[in-house]
């Protein structure tokens, strides 16, 4: 049994990463984010969409860096913040804000198929549909372009 | 056919009987039949996994996330038995599949983050594959284990993120502690090579990292990182193991005194507060006593407990001196000692070199020609040395 004690140690820890990710969305909340795309590629991990959220845009006496924010839905369908704070609290999400908008590091880029990277550039205004757990993690699941 | 007519030669000169002519023959030929199966199995499932990987490449994308993860895993645990077999049987090599095992676990980690679209930044993967790593090291004992253990756990500290927290710019407090415990125990209950020098290399990479948790802006990290861990050689067990570990020691030293010898010469603006000056030369003296008492060849790395007040001189003439005299009279000593040179030998050379572009850069048009001159002069004086060494009947170094 000893033999074969680390692939079995190692299936359970792939098993507990993926049932991670899935209780994100059995047990949180969806959004629909307007996100835009800039530098779509990466030749080592395949390609990828890296995404900015321009409705993430923090108030002014929020301080730059590390920010906590919980989300809401504004009238048009699409995510908001809800409350943002310098400081921990409970259900919220851990972010950087530098330069003009709150990035959410797991919402920062989307693999797209092989091919498809250079038309979500183009088209410029995307939107992403995302869970966001009780508990303060995020995954994303759907990228498409918004009309 | 020659088997043949060797067996029949032996038997006409009565050394062997029919009964066992008859036995060879047997033995022989179920030893042929045993060969040609696995060269034939082997060809077959070349071709077959060259077909299967080609089919799975072409439509890669189209499989959903979970049927992805799952071959990754088979792979994996197919390596595992591949593994096993080997062992069993002592053919092949069990190690090589262990670690293609421990691959396939890392690919079945990234295949996982990749489907579900998270962030790569975290050092999530970096950990688990270092753990893994190092827990079949510590079951099976294998050198090859404990590199890929290191290479995977560098990745804990140039990937951007701590333990559960992918926002962290350096390391936060869990991570550093784990990575120290962990270090600790491969260090401790290691005792062999590389495990302790890879270990120890963890420890000196936690001691810098740890001055960007602190938000301490101090230059002097390097130096009490490689004072705090003198202590360390208290649990190395062999005596042998010891003194090739002073050897790191000493190399990372030589490397510090180096750099220090650039930084302050070449930057005007970093200064240090007297007191961290104090107390890194109070500590180097009590280090200096643990080493005085137990380890006598580590005497050589205390002369930097001083850089702290060496600091204060702008133009570095200080350390630029005191790094001159410690590369010579090390040379030296080393020397009447009668051992190798090739290390002090390169750390003078070095030192040399440092302070000349250091001192010399803006003047370089003409200073090149001092420099060729000097480097000539250092190539007779090997030369001469070598000569005479062989002359002597000694052995050279």
């Amino acid at each position: 049994m000893k033999r074969y004690l680390f692939p079995v140690l190692q299936i359970i820890v792939v098993l507990g990463v993926i049932l991670s990710f899935y209780s994100i969305s059995w047990f949180g909340d969806s959004y629909r984010f307007r996100a835009e795309p800039y530098d779509p590629f990466s030749p080592v991990y395949g390609e990828y969409v890296m995404l900015q959220y321009p409705d993430l845009k923090p108030a002014d006496s929020v301080k730059k860096g590390l920010v906590y924010v919980t989300f809401t839905t504004d009238s048009d369908g699409y995510a908001k913040i809800d409350r943002i704070s310098n400081d921990r609290f409970f259900g919220s999400v851990a972010g950087d804000y530098y330069d003009k908008y709150v990035t959410i590091p797991q919402l920062n880029q989307y693999y797209v198929e092989q091919g498809t990277g250079k038309g979500y550039e183009d088209a410029k205004k995307l939107v992403v549909k995302a869970d966001v757990s009780p508990w303060g993690t995020v995954r994303a699941t759907d990228l498409s372009v918004r009309n | 056919m020659a088997r043949q007519t060797k067996l029949m030669e032996w038997q006409q000169a009565g050394l062997i009987d029919t009964e066992t002519i008859q036995r060879i023959k047997e033995y022989e030929a179920n030893r042929q039949k045993k060969k040609r199966v696995p060269l034939l199995l082997i060809v077959g499932l070349t071709f077959v996994g060259l077909a299967l990987l080609s089919f799975l490449a072409a439509n890669w994308q189209v499989i959903p996330a979970l049927v992805k993860i799952g071959l990754v895993l088979i792979i994996m645990v197919s390596c595992y038995v591949l593994a096993d077999v080997s062992e069993r049987r002592t053919i092949w090599n069990p190690v090589a599949f262990r670690i293609l095992g421990l691959i396939a676990f890392a690919g079945a980690l990234i295949v996982t983050v990749q489907s579900f679209h998270m962030s790569m930044q975290g050092s999530f993967i970096g950990w688990a594959v270092f753990l893994a790593a190092l827990a079949h090291f510590f079951m099976w004992r294998h050198p090859a284990y404990a590199i890929l253990a290191f290479i995977s756990g560098l990745n804990i500290f140039t990937g951007v993120g701590g333990f559960g927290s992918e926002h962290a710019t350096f390391l936060d407090w869990t991570s550093i502690v784990f990575v120290v415990i962990v270090s600790l125990a491969w260090f401790y209950f290691s005792q062999s090579f590389p495990s302790l020098i890879l270990s120890w290399l963890f420890l000196y990479v936690s001691g810098l990292e740890l001055f960007a948790l602190v938000s301490y802006d101090g230059v002097l990290w390097p130096i009490w990182t490689l004072f705090a861990l003198v202590p360390l050689l208290l649990v190395v067990k062999q005596e042998q193991d010891r003194h090739f570990l002073y050897h790191l020691y000493l190399i990372v030293a030589a490397i510090n005194s180096l750099i220090y010898l650039t930084v302050r010469a070449e930057t005007t603006d970093s200064v240090i507060p007297l007191g961290e000056a104090v107390a890194l030369a109070v500590f180097g003296l009590a280090v200096g006593y643990l080493i005085y008492q137990r380890f006598r060849p580590l005497l050589w790395i205390l002369p930097l407990g001083l850089f702290g007040f060496l600091w204060f001189d702008e133009q570095a003439i200080l350390i630029a001196a005191l790094v001159e005299i410690i590369a010579f009279v090390y040379l030296i000593v080393q020397e009447r000692q009668g051992r190798r040179l090739t290390i002090p030998f390169v750390y003078f050379i070095a030192v040399q070199l440092t302070i000349y572009f250091i001192y010399a850069w803006d003047r370089l048009d003409m200073s090149l020609f001092f420099l060729v001159g000097a480097l000539l002069v250092f190539l007779i004086a090997g030369v001469l040395w070598w000569i005479r060494k062989r002359h002597e009947g000694g052995v050279p170094s």
